[in-house]
């Protein structure tokens, strides 16, 4: 969570109370709509969740690798360079 | 055993004398979620978590004989749960009240049957309800944690925060997503409600020979006759599901469902 508050990403989930899910602000993220972020995540093969318009959420299970993750952070500080 | 003609019935078992291993099986997932949960009667499962999280309005109902007409639910739980209890409410004539945990006022507490959240919620936040759960005893609010039972390895489990009922998805313990489903839901009660419980409870008793055998025990009749009387009509459950989840979570044990949890945890 921190990298990606490093690059403008805020987040709607406490850093200190969450288990295996973290929720996005969309629009404070600076991104134009969930439905954006949702298909730009299917690009790579990763489902992301719409909790409505303003508010996606990427959960984690246990069969998530470094990979993975390095992958969602790094779609994310793509999409936030442009 | 997903594939196992010996154990795809998505049916409890009825017969005993045949079914000792599945009851077993049962009564294991059953042992698992109440240690988990913290709460000491837990049923063989359900269809998912919205049709437990339904049942839990209905025994709250039931509990109050249908004096209390309001439930409340937290609006930050799941949307198809909301879904689910709203159908629920509106088939028993029940005044659902959807909102922010912090507006629910304890001065009018007396009208509710019951109280729900979920944790961790719809946005992944984790919360220490004790307290909220002590008031609610007070004003005999039954009180329902929906909750992830993955998280209860490592987080404080509802029956240490004053809960009544937790349900929820056992999907996480070894059952595959299936494009949605089906997935065991889980039911667990305090003791006082173990004869409002829905679905189906595996017991232990002893056969004509003296000899330990599990059937299925504390059966309302009123699940197959009066049956606009049942506490609950839900007459099954994810059996085959549940004992997949059964054999997931004493194949890792404790330990090895800590380090799962840990390492969900650490990738958030």
């Amino acid at each position: 969570m921190e990298e990606l508050e490093q690059h403008g990403i805020v987040f709607a989930t406490s850093k200190d109370y969450h288990f295996d899910t973290v929720a996005i602000d969309v629009k404070a993220s600076g991104f134009t709509s969930a439905d954006f972020l949702l298909a730009e995540f299917h690009k790579y093969g990763i489902n992301i969740r719409k909790i409505d318009n303003n508010t996606v959420s990427v959960a984690f299970d246990e069969l998530v690798t470094l990979y993975d993750l390095d992958q969602v952070i790094e779609v994310f500080i793509n999409l936030k360079k442009g | 055993m997903l594939e196992n003609p010996k154990w795809y019935t998505p049916y409890t078992p009825y017969q005993p004398e045949i079914a000792q291993g599945r009851l077993e099986s049962l009564l294991t997932f059953q042992t698992a979620i109440v240690e988990l949960t913290g709460l000491p009667v837990a049923n063989a499962s359900l269809l998912d978590e919205a049709s437990c999280a339904a049942e839990a309005v209905q025994m709250s109902y039931g509990v109050h004989n249908g004096k209390r007409t309001k439930y409340f639910v937290s609006e930050s739980i799941f949307p198809q749960t909301i879904d689910v209890v709203r159908t629920k409410c509106d088939a028993l004539g029940i005044q659902l009240v959807v909102g922010k945990l912090e507006n629910f006022d304890h001065n009018q507490a007396k009208e509710f049957a019951g109280l729900m959240v979920q944790n961790p919620d719809n946005l992944g936040n984790l919360a220490d309800h004790t307290e909220l759960g002590a008031k609610l005893k007070e004003n005999k609010v039954l009180f329902t944690i929906c909750a992830d039972i993955l998280s209860l390895n490592l987080v404080k489990p509802p029956g240490e925060m004053n809960a009544d009922i937790a349900v929820g998805s056992a999907q996480r313990m070894g059952i595959p997503m299936a494009y949605g489903g089906p997935h065991p839901g889980y039911f667990a009660a305090d003791a006082k409600l173990q004869r409002k419980m829905p679905g189906r409870v595996i017991g232990q008793s002893i056969d004509r020979h003296g000899n330990l055998a599990l059937r299925m025990a504390l059966q309302t009749r009123e699940q197959h006759i009066r049956r606009d009387k049942a506490t609950s009509n839900i007459c099954t459950a994810q059996a085959l599901l549940a004992n997949m989840a059964a054999f997931y979570m004493q194949w890792h044990g404790p330990a090895g469902l800590r380090k799962i949890a840990r390492k969900c945890h650490f990738m958030a």
